[in-house]
């Protein structure tokens, strides 16, 4: 009676044992599918707008230093001496005072190439020869309106459809090459290449949005 | 006792057998759970403008940009565009930045080209993509997109 007892009670054991450890494997499956499923879980789509966008086809986009003349001083700008439209940059000066380097603050846009001086750059004892070189300035406020922060190196720009350009070639970022919810960011994209752009459209994963350029 | 040493080895060998034939059970659904989980992760948009795809009227020729927005490579090679139902009779491929690895991220550029077809600037086409990820934990899974895009033809 005793032994019947004992070999029931160690069959039972063992298939306990067994059920238990089949249990285990099977929660374990669940558990490792629902972290797995959790870990991949997908972030909201990225949604943005432009806000606006033109483009100018006559903007100054280089200055080439034909002669740095001598004597200026710093402190000075360059600007067009005819034309309305809006040309402005600073310059680097070396030991002579001579022009070494030109940073355009403003790409104006002009009908016909304007002629470059320099004021309020003291008095040079040799007049500096700038000649500037035309072409597209795209300007653009684009605004993320999600609540995924985006990488620069995740937006990619075209214009009228051709010319995929990332973003962040192009874009020279005041902090990080991040593009939080709810900034703004205003591009200032020039020589595009593209002569006469009709349309910008940025994509950033499955979303593309796209602008008219005024 | 001898019953019982019978019984526990009947038993035992049974239940090793069973452990063993269900972790075989585990093994193969938690394969197919992984590869069902990296199908999801695999995917590919069309990007840039739909309103503005570059059409060659001169050379016949479509150009498609596509965005891989999965977390897998796509394969360059293993892949099929249908315009307006029809295969075009060339294509070549090119990713960009750079590269020849379709990386997550980077955009596949297609140039499709079939003399015969004629469509006029600003006419609607039907664009099918089938595209293939590149093996992942031995298993490949398909991508598909499907869009109209308007053609904006230049010579």
């Amino acid at each position: 009676m005793g032994a019947s007892v004992g070999v029931g009670g160690l069959i039972i054991g063992i298939s306990m044992l067994v059920v238990f450890s089949m249990a285990y494997q099977a929660i374990s499956l669940q558990i490792d599918s629902g972290v797995d499923r959790i870990e991949e879980a997908d972030e909201p789509a990225p949604t943005f707008t432009i806000d606006d966008a033109v483009i100018y086809t006559g903007a100054m986009v280089d200055v080439t230093i034909v002669s740095g003349g001598a004597g200026y001083s710093s402190g000075g700008t360059i600007e067009a001496s005819s034309g309305t439209g809006g040309f402005s940059a600073t310059y680097t000066i070396d030991g002579l005072g001579a022009i070494t380097s030109v940073v355009i603050t403003s790409h104006g846009n002009y009908s016909s190439l304007p002629t470059l001086v320099v004021n309020g750059g003291g008095t040079p004892t040799s007049t500096a020869s700038l000649t500037a070189v035309r072409g597209n300035v795209l300007y653009a406020n684009i605004t993320n309106t999600g609540s995924t922060t985006i990488a620069h190196d995740d937006v990619w720009m075209f214009l009228d459809g051709q010319d995929p350009t990332l973003f962040s070639t192009v874009y020279n970022p005041p902090l990080t090459d991040l593009w939080f919810s709810g900034e703004t960011l205003f591009l200032d994209w020039f020589d595009t290449g593209l002569p006469g752009d009709e349309r910008i459209t940025m994509t950033v994963g499955q979303t593309t949005v796209g602008h008219r350029l005024w | 006792m001898i019953m019982l040493i019978t019984a526990l080895l009947v038993s035992g060998g049974a239940g090793a057998v069973l452990v063993s034939e269900w972790s075989d059970a585990v093994r193969v659904v938690q394969v197919n759970e992984r590869a069902a989980s990296d199908k999801d992760q695999v995917s590919v948009e069309l990007a840039g403008d739909p309103a503005m795809v570059p059409y060659n009227n001169t050379t016949d020729t479509i150009t498609l940009f596509l965005l891989n927005t999965g977390e897998y490579n796509l394969d360059t090679t293993d892949y099929q565009v249908l315009v307006n139902g029809g295969l075009p009779t060339s294509t070549t491929e090119s990713v960009l930045p750079s590269g020849t690895d379709w990386n997550p991220g980077d955009i596949l550029q297609v140039e499709l080209t079939n003399t015969s077809w004629a469509f006029s600037d600003g006419e609607d086409a039907l664009i099918y993509f089938l595209g293939a990820s590149e093996t992942i934990r031995g298993h490949t899974h398909s991508v598909t997109v499907n869009a109209e895009v308007r053609l904006n033809a230049f010579p």
